[in-house]
């Protein structure tokens, strides 16, 4: 196992993950950042962690709990000190649109526990095992969560891409009427 | 467990997938991460150990050696008599009373006197 060759593997897990976490993609590079980094540390120090995706991903979920805090702190001061608006700008309008947008709205209509597992398992693509470890929880805790949050974000795909389906209908058939 | 590759989750992955850009610039800023220098990697235990030996020296005082009765002091009926371990031997009395408050009697003896 070699280092280089590690931290190659984890990075896009990683990345995906925190993107998922944390919604902002530049806040998704620092936490994954910040993580691999830790694990280039420990593994020069005292050699390899016994599984270094658990390492990282224990670490990348701690840093992205800590500066979406900090950023949800510190939003009502940058409003009012750099007259940011808490309304979305241009950009983050076009980025909803996307399906990564989409995607995050979709997410964030989970339960915080049941998107935790979802990002970790489905998304990090984490093993049962590992990802029961991370989040300190049983295996068949975390199946059961995964399972749920599947549920959900299958229910909540179809209705959005269903009223996706009708809004496009209707935006090509205007004469059809308004939809609620 | 059910297969993690449902339509969904692939989507779902598919959407949050990052640049290969990105992917290139974390795993290079890792992969620079300093090495820890040997002596910084030591000043915390060194921090540790600096600090555990002044709370010693600051908590941990030699307890004062008991030493032997210089004298015993016991009191009969209301005589008070003090028996130094070298030296004379005091008697104290309040003398007769009530009638006069300097009545204090102190009579001293032994030691040649």
């Amino acid at each position: 196992m070699e280092l280089e060759t590690v931290v190659r593997e984890l990075a896009p897990q990683l990345l995906r993950y925190s993107l998922g976490r944390t919604g902002d993609p530049a806040l998704a590079e620092e936490v994954a950042q910040d993580a691999l980094a830790a694990l280039v540390q420990r593994w020069r120090r005292h050699g390899p962690p016994e599984c270094p995706a658990a390492f990282v991903f224990a670490i990348a979920r701690r840093r992205a709990f800590r500066l979406t805090f900090q950023r949800r702190l510190m939003a009502p001061l940058n409003v009012l000190l750099e007259g940011h608006s808490p309304l979305p700008g241009p950009e983050e309008r076009a980025v909803a649109r996307t399906d990564l947008g989409r995607t995050l709205a979709a997410l964030r209509q989970l339960s915080g526990r049941d998107r935790e597992a979802l990002l970790l398992v489905g998304v990090g693509e984490l093993g049962p095992s590992e990802g029961a470890r991370v989040l300190g929880i049983s295996v068949s805790a975390l199946k059961m969560r995964v399972h749920r949050a599947r549920q959900r974000l299958l229910r909540i795909l179809e209705e959005r891409d269903g009223t996706a389906g009708r809004t496009s209908r209707d935006a090509a058939a205007p004469s059809a009427g308004s939809h609620a | 467990m059910e297969p993690l590759d449902g339509p969904h989750e692939t989507r779902l992955r598919q959407a949050l997938d990052p640049t290969p850009e990105a992917v290139e610039r974390v795993v290079r800023r890792a992969l620079a991460a300093p090495r820890p220098a040997p002596v910084l990697r030591l000043l915390p235990a060194a921090s540790l150990i600096a600090a555990l030996l002044v709370a010693a020296v600051l908590l941990v005082r030699p307890l004062p050696t008991r030493r032997p009765a210089a004298a015993s002091i016991e009191t009969v009926g209301e005589v008070l008599v003090m028996r130094p371990k070298d030296g004379p031997v005091s008697i104290v009395s309040s003398g007769p009373e009530p009638s006069s408050p300097t009545g204090t009697l102190i009579v001293i003896y032994g030691g040649g006197q």
